[in-house]
């Protein structure tokens, strides 16, 4: 089953920073943008293409911005923004006829360059998971945030993040085997 | 299964976890400058070279762009090509679009929630999203109020990256490109090169190198010649320029810092350390092995402003 449910996370010490962001203040929201940029990163990649999840991230945060000030409270901050990068998921593909072949240099700096083809290949096992379980492994596996970061982050209950964790490495695993057979 | 490792990284390491996390550690959010640096610059560039031949023959045959993005045309002066069309006020630039200035001709694009570009004549310009865009030649001036980092104008030699601010910047048809700032500052970034660049000061750029060595426009004329021959790769220029700087130039001695051969970074911090009040820690033996901590005290020592922003990136010393 898929555990998705938020938790009130109470203060921390982004509650101001999500305050000000909301009220206007740049420099508060550039620091917001720094601290999530890698849940966000994240979440896209456990849906969409390596090459387009940067992208993704900057969109996300423009769309953060644009409906900062609708926010209640600032400890809805994480599951939203996190809600927020899982629909512009969805629209990406939605989009996906319309997107053209755009920069070639910015491949230099694309973060699959120097990508082996054993991580994309372990990447895809992932993402043939369970929508819950991808998405907690790569923040986990590719982002390198532990379990309470994750739940910090996305709102999830930590039992839940645990649930995950353990549920989808133990499938990742199986698939691992499988593919060391073929 | 190590439980505790896969949670917090605690407990005794699971052999395979590690395994997972080093092949895919590459594809995550922060690890895309040292894959860049890793890439032996001439045969990148080559295979870069074609990959843009390939991408731009591949262009030509694909279908019309159809997705706008927030930029739209909100003054021309002259003329002005928008695709297959001559550009007119209200147009929305699309991605992938190339938008063209004609010669004696000047255009201004606007994003309510990015900020302002003004194009010079003979310019052009692409956009990949609202906050990404290419200028392949000309000169644009970009007035930002996105939040710094988000923002990024490509070039053929570099990237500039907004950190909140209003910038000029000129590109020739050789790739060459020149930037300066009005307000606030920028990141010029290539490979694994970059340079930070606070108002008042420019940098040059060079196709395959990257970033010069930024200085300040009010530097003395032997500085700013001495800059100029660095930039080039003459080496026997460091010695006029370590001279002719002032104590504001610490900003270009520090960029220098960590460019610079081994054999000529003790000079380098010799005179840095002269114009510079240094803190107490800093070492001339951790300087010479480009401390990340000394440099960063280095940096502090020049007390220039909205340091966060530039330390908050990703820094590459």
């Amino acid at each position: 089953m898929m555990q998705w449910m938020p938790v009130s996370t109470g203060t921390s010490e982004d509650d101001g920073l999500i305050r000000a962001a909301a009220a206007g203040d740049r420099p508060a929201f550039g620091e917001l943008y720094l601290r999530y940029a890698r849940m966000v990163h994240g979440i896209l990649l456990a849906r969409v293409p390596p090459g387009d999840a940067e992208d993704l991230v900057q969109d996300v945060f423009m769309s953060a911005l644009r409906q900062l000030r609708g926010l209640r409270t600032a400890a809805a901050f994480r599951g939203w923004l996190a809600a927020i990068a899982r629909n512009r998921a969805i629209d990406y593909f939605r989009d996906a006829r319309e997107r053209v072949p755009f920069d070639e240099n910015m491949e230099r700096d694309h973060p699959t360059c120097g990508a082996s083809t054993e991580a994309r290949e372990v990447l895809d096992l992932i993402r043939s998971l369970p929508e819950a379980y991808r998405e907690t492994l790569v923040l986990r596996l590719v982002e390198g945030m532990t379990g309470p970061e994750i739940a910090r982050q996305t709102g999830l209950t930590p039992e839940s993040v645990r649930v995950n964790l353990c549920r989808g490495m133990k499938m990742l695993r199986r698939l691992l085997g499988d593919r060391e057979k073929k | 299964m190590s439980e505790r490792y896969l949670w917090d990284r605690s407990g005794p390491p699971d052999p395979e976890i590690e395994r997972l996390e080093q092949t895919l550690a590459p594809l995550g959010y922060r690890h895309r400058p040292e894959l860049v640096r890793a890439a032996p610059p001439r045969l990148w560039w080559a295979a870069a070279a074609a990959a843009v031949l390939a991408a731009v023959a591949l262009s030509q045959l694909a279908a019309p762009p159809t997705r706008t993005t927030a930029w739209q045309v909100t003054s021309l002066n002259g003329q002005a090509r928008l695709g297959n069309q001559g550009a007119a006020l209200a147009m929305l630039l699309r991605k992938g679009q190339v938008l063209r200035t004609g010669k004696a001709s000047d255009l201004t694009l606007q994003a309510d929630e990015m900020g302002r570009i003004d194009l010079g004549p003979e310019s052009e310009l692409r956009a990949a999203t609202d906050l990404r865009v290419l200028l392949q030649r000309g000169a644009l001036h970009a007035f930002i109020w996105a939040p710094p980092r988000q923002f990024v104008v490509e070039t053929p030699s570099a990237r500039a990256i907004d950190l909140g601010c209003e910038y000029t910047l000129n590109v020739d048809g050789s790739g060459n490109g020149l930037l300066r700032v009005a307000m606030g500052w920028v990141a010029f970034q290539f490979a694994g090169r970059e340079a930070f660049i606070p108002a008042g000061a420019q940098c040059a750029t060079r196709p395959r190198e990257g970033p010069g060595i930024p200085f300040y426009e009010d530097a003395p004329e032997p500085l700013r010649r001495a800059v100029a021959a660095l930039d080039r790769g003459d080496a026997a220029a460091l010695g006029a320029l370590l001279s002719a700087a002032r104590p504001r130039d610490g900003l270009t001695l520090w960029h220098l810092l960590t460019r610079v051969p081994a054999r000529d970074r003790g000079a380098v911090f010799d005179r840095f350390a002269q114009l510079v009040p240094l803190a107490p820690e800093v070492s001339r033996e951790r300087a010479m092995e480009k401390d990340p901590r000394t440099i960063d005290l280095c940096w502090d020592a020049l007390n220039l402003e909205n340091t966060e922003w530039w330390r908050g990136w990703e820094r590459k010393w």
